[in-house]
Parts: structure tokens; sequence; C-alpha cells
């Protein structure tokens, strides 16, 4: 792997050995709180009078509701350096999330005598006289989000996927589409989990030679899922269920339904990060695609990523292997008499190499390059897709503009062979 | 009562303390030259050096922190204290390399806490920013948040944006651009390490509130960020390969390190 040899090019070079605390910053960094936590907790214990590592660590603990151990270190670097008064407020606060509240009284008082103008003391204060409701640190477990998008764009050739629709004629077409998705996360820093029902139309702007065709070609999609996630030991493991229901031509028509459960575990080392899963997807088709059996598609994975300042590059191999079930073997000579809308009992192979620049906070460039090779044993048939994405995206706030292009091409039996451009344009946004 | 007011104004404190000190750090006051031991009291009228890896950080009796990178050079012209700590004045005089300053909110007119350089003079009300100087008497001003007002002469230049910047010279005040969250991180990293960067990102009340952008940067890529909901781990790496539409260009989701 690349970024492996770039680690090790990295580690050889002389690189000096980063301190507890640079090694607690690069795992807050990537989000790692718990062994950020661990480091700093760690860098204590070798040297309990570090007031940059009390004051990091404790408000690391609050920030992950350990409100307690926050309040002990918290107390411990006040003692070190007792002039610190935005610390000293940081206890009056955590003081009063924890119902202390003589204790806190006491201690954003004496804040107030020393800075009798101190805007976040005022406000608690203000909050413990019952004048305002009362600020508080702790956050909320449950944090319900609404994300929505609107895509623009053009689509050279948009009957694809002969899997999951059958024979159509290829049509270039403008498309634009549309997904909207409620999200309820319970934000738990060791066992987080999210909920979502996520709706998506894609529509052609355009029509066909054959009207219905294009109509038939464009998805809408019924999406629900939950992720939840814990640690155990030095790994991450999660679960991943979700489950689809997809139709074309608006909701006319119900093409399948797929469920599809999933386990992964990851474990860190320094900066990178890798990942294996295994999944499973479970697929129906119904009324579109009555020819194409019932198929289950079970897949290994291993992701690396690396994640530096600016830039995050992930690397993903993986395979997969599509089985038909319940099939007789005559609906089975039947499926495999039509290359074209074959797509089911295959092997797969899968690269990705996955790149992401920011220019700036809220201007980025990505890059994607990906390879598939699939083997149909029961045709003979053997087909390789290679692709490449371009994309930039711009943030405001909770909104994000993205532009792309992708580029696919296929080689296969020539009645399956295809390339494809896309182009267009997106704007997402969500609230929480 | 007058009495014990002004004995107690005799009492306080006109030193800094020296709460984090890495590598080489010096200060001399009085003609004596001494190493800067961590909690060690450095007075009114110091000079404080700093060496190629050394860092310091000096909390002042108001409250207020000063940190010094590698290789500065200040002088802590004047600590006097009054009651309460918000009412004093303060100036630190920056002689040479860089300094982080977090300026706890003044009280009364009376007040003032001032950096200055041998160019230029900036008056703080409540602020945190950035200050370097070279031994040619250029340099910058960096503001974190708050305000900062910047003199050189008659001419007066606000800063009110947060990573807005003013480099000065001999003769010279002018604006700068405005410097976006990463290279105000690599200053902070720079002058403070690893530590005062971490106490900045964890923010405390205000810093929650202030960092929105972050805090959405943060939720993008955890496991209850809004994008995972499309990011499932068993559909082939292009959307377009399993679905028919609009192949989707996404950021793709991180995939949760830790919880």
């Amino acid at each position: 792997m690349i970024s492996i040899l770039l680690f090790v090019s990295v580690s050889a070079a002389g690189t000096p050995a980063p301190t507890p605390l640079e090694r607690a910053e690069a795992a807050l960094d990537a989000g790692d709180l718990t062994h950020a936590s661990a480091i700093l907790e760690e860098a204590l214990v070798s040297d309990p009078q570090d007031a940059d590592a009390l004051w990091a660590a404790a408000r690391l603990a609050l920030r992950r509701q350990h409100t307690q151990r926050g309040i002990e270190l918290l107390q411990r670097l006040l003692k070190l350096d007792p002039n610190n008064d935005e610390a000293r407020f940081e206890l009056a606060q955590a003081l009063y999330d924890e119902g202390e509240q003589a204790a806190a009284r006491t201690t954003v008082d004496s804040v107030l005598e020393r800075h009798p103008q101190y805007p976040p003391a005022l406000l608690l204060k203000l909050g413990m006289d019952g004048y305002i409701e009362a600020p508080t640190g702790r956050r909320t477990r449950w944090r319900p989000q609404v994300r929505a998008g609107v895509t623009a764009g053009f689509d050279s050739n948009v009957a694809l996927d002969p899997g999951t629709v059958s024979a159509a004629s290829r049509q270039k077409a403008g498309v634009m589409g549309f997904d909207a998705a409620a999200v309820v996360n319970y934000d738990v820093e060791e066992r987080p989990a999210t909920f979502f029902l996520r709706f998506a139309t894609m529509q052609a702007l355009n029509q066909g030679p054959d009207e219905a065709d294009l109509a038939n070609l464009m998805p809408t999609s019924l999406e629900a899922g939950a992720i939840a996630q814990r640690p155990l030991g030095a790994f991450v493991a999660a679960g991943d269920l979700r489950v689809q229901e997809l139709f074309v031509n608006q909701f006319a028509t119900e093409v399948q339904r797929l469920v599809a459960p999933s386990l992964w575990g990851g474990r860190r080392f320094g900066a990178h990060f890798v990942r294996l899963l295994g999944g499973a997807e479970w697929r129906q088709p119904v009324g579109l695609t009555g020819d194409v059996p019932t198929s289950l598609t079970l897949k290994v994975a291993l992701r690396e990523q690396v994640r530096l300042t600016r830039s995050l590059l992930m690397i993903d191999g993986g395979v997969r292997q599509n089985t038909a079930l319940g099939e007789s073997a005559a609906e089975r000579d039947l499926a495999v008499a039509n290359v074209a809308t074959l797509g089911t009992g295959f092997q797969e192979a899968y690269a990705s190499i996955y790149a992401e620049y920011a220019l700036t906070q809220s201007l980025g460039l990505l890059a994607q390059v990906v390879g598939q090779a699939r083997r149909f044993d029961d045709v003979d048939l053997r087909e390789s897709t290679y692709s490449a994405q371009l994309g930039a995206r711009a943030t405001f706030g909770f909104t994000e503009v993205q532009l792309f292009y992708d580029y696919a091409r296929n080689f296969s039996d020539p009645a399956r062979a295809y390339d494809r451009h896309q182009a267009g344009a997106a704007l997402r946004f969500w609230y929480d | 009562m007058t009495l014990s007011i002004m004995l107690s104004q005799l009492l306080l404190s006109t030193t800094a303390v020296a709460i984090q000190v890495a590598g080489d750090v010096q200060f001399e006051s009085k003609g004596t030259v001494a190493p800067v031991v961590r909690f060690a009291e450095v007075p009114q009228g110091a000079t404080v050096r700093t060496g190629p890896d050394g860092r310091v950080a000096l909390r002042l009796p108001s409250g207020s922190l000063v940190r010094l990178g590698p290789q500065t050079h200040i002088a802590l012209t004047s600590i006097e204290r009054g009651i309460p700590a918000a009412k004093r004045k303060e100036t630190v005089r920056v002689v040479v390399g860089r300094m982080w300053a977090h300026v706890m909110g003044l009280l009364g007119t009376e007040s003032r806490f001032e950096v200055a350089t041998s160019n230029a003079v900036a008056g703080v009300r409540g602020t945190s920013f950035w200050v370097s100087s070279t031994e040619g008497g250029a340099g910058e001003f960096v503001l974190e948040h708050g305000a900062l007002d910047i003199r050189q002469g008659d001419v007066n230049l606000m800063l009110d944006r947060p990573g807005s910047a003013a480099s000065f010279r001999a003769g010279g005040l002018a604006a700068g651009g405005t410097l976006d969250a990463w290279a105000l991180a690599t200053l902070r990293r720079g002058v403070g390490g690893a530590g005062a960067s971490m106490i900045s990102s964890l923010g405390g009340q205000r810093g929650a509130l202030l960092q929105r952008g972050l805090r959405r940067e943060e939720m993008r890529r955890t496991l209850v960020g809004p994008d995972n909901t499309i990011d499932s781990p068993v559909t082939s790496p292009r959307v377009g390969h399993e679905l028919r539409g609009l192949a989707e260009i996404r950021v793709r989701l991180q995939l949760p390190d830790q919880p």
C-alpha cells in the first residue's frame, strides 16, 4: 500500500518521535477521543504537573461527558495555575452540570470577583439565580438532523446496471435528483448510533426516443438504516443494517428490495486506520425485473486510510461473491441466455483509491479511481470496469456545493460493454 | 478601609508565573540571568528569551496568558494589577520572535493591556492574537478572536475578524489577508505546542459556539455524520454501479477511528 510505504519512508527519515501531547493531538485530530484521553492520562502519570496536559485532559473529559473526571482535573489544574480564570469558570460550569449548586456558585463567584464582566460567568450566574435558562456544558445525547440535496447533471448513458433493470436502449440524458434524510444520532462517545430514513429520486430532464424507457431507468428509493459502534479493546467494531425499497418511474414500479447487514472492525496504527469489513446484501427483485432471481452478495473488504492535516487518502480493496437463490436450472438457463441482463452468479474483486485535499477550510478537491473485475461462471464471461472521478466541493456553513465529473469504461461482451460520462453539480445541506 | 485597600494593592503580585516550560528558556531581571523553570515567578521588568527548542507560557496575575514560541525575546514591561484583577495595566514588549496572547477582559477606562513592538503597538480589551517581530522591526499581528487596535504613530488599524492580519515595519502598517483555520492551527501549534493546540481545539464554552464550522467538519467525519447515511460498507465503491442514476461524487465518510 502506497500509504504504508509513505509511512515507512517518513519513519526511516529519522523524524523525532512525537511527544505524548503530540500523539494525543494527532488522535484528537482524527476524532479518536478515547485514544487521545488515554494518552493524556498516561502523560499525567509521568508528569502530574503538566498544566497544558491537565487542561487538555480536563476539557476532553468534559467533552466526553465524564464530568466528574473533568472536575477532578480542573481542580488539580487550578492548584497549579490558580489565576486561570477560564478553567475556573469551566469548573463552575461542570459543578453546576453535576448538580453541585453550592460549589458551583462559590466558584463562579470567585471568577466574577476577579472579572466582574466575564460574559460566560455572568450568564451562568444569571442562570443560577433563575433570571435566564441556565447554560449547560452538557451535550444532548439524542441529536436529530435533517439533510437534503439537489443534484443536476448530464449522463451519457443512463441505461446501465443490467442486474437491476432489464434491457433498455442506452440514452443520453440531463438528469436531476433530490434526496432527503431524517437522521437521529445517539451521540454517546463510546457507543454512538445512528438511525435514519432516506428518500432519493433521480429524474430525466429530457425524453428518449421511447419516453417510457427513460422513466423506467430513473430510480426512486426509500431506505431505512441503523448503525451502531462500540469499542472492543484496542479495536472498534460496528454493525450496520439497511433496508431499501427501489422503484422506477417514480413510485409506479417497484424494482427490488434490499436488506444489507454488515459488520466491521478497525484499528488505528499511528496515522493509519485499517478496517476489515464483512457484509451481505440480500436482493429480491420485484415487478420489473421478473426474470432476475433473488440473490445474495457476500463481501469482504479491507480499507486503509491516512489522514494528514489537509488531505485524506483511502485505499479500499475487496471481493464480492453473488449467488442466485432458489433458482431452478431452467430459470438459470433463461437468465444466462441474455448476457446483457445477467446480474447474478458472479465473483468480483475491486480496488479503489480515494484522495481528498483541502485547499482551504471551505474548498476541497476530490479524486477517485476504481478498478473492478467480475467473472460470471455460468457463461464464462469476464468483464472489467475502470472509472475515475474528479470533484470539488465548497462549504458554506451547513451547505455544500459539489462539482463532479465521472468517467467509467466497461470491457465485456459487446452486449454489455459500455462507457459513461457523467458531470454535474450538487447542492447539499444539513441541519441539526 | 482606605488603608487596607492600599495595603492589599501593595501586596498584589506583579509577577508572571511560568506555567509551562519546554526546552531552553531564560529570564533576566536586574542583571541576573536564570533559567525559567516551571512555576517560577518572572517579575515585572524582566526579559524572557526562548532558545531554538524553547517554549514558555506565562500566566499574568490578571489571568491573561502569553505563550512564547521558539527563539523569542520579550520584556514584561509593566504588570500592574488592581482590584479586581480585571483592573490592571499590562504591557509586554516583543523584541523578536513570536508570541500568542490571550487577554482577559479589562475593567474600567484606566485599564489596559498593550503589546508593543519596535514599530507598532496593539491595544486590546479582551481577545487572543499572535504577534511576531523580526530583528529588523518588521512583523505581523494575527487575530484569533475578539478585536485588536493597532497603532503606529498616528495610524490606527482595527482587526476584528478571526484570522485577520496586519503587517508592520518601520514607517508602515498595512492590513494583511485573512488566515484560514488551518493556518491559525499551524500558528497555534508553532507557538504553543501540541498542548496549546489541544486546549484550543477542545474549546471552552465559547469555543464550542465559535467553532461551528469545525464542529460541522467533525460531524461529517464521525459515525453520526449525515454522510454516513449514504456510505454503506456493502455496496460497490461506485454508487453508479449499483444503482442507475447520476454518480454521486461525495466526500466519503472517514471511517470512525475510535468511538
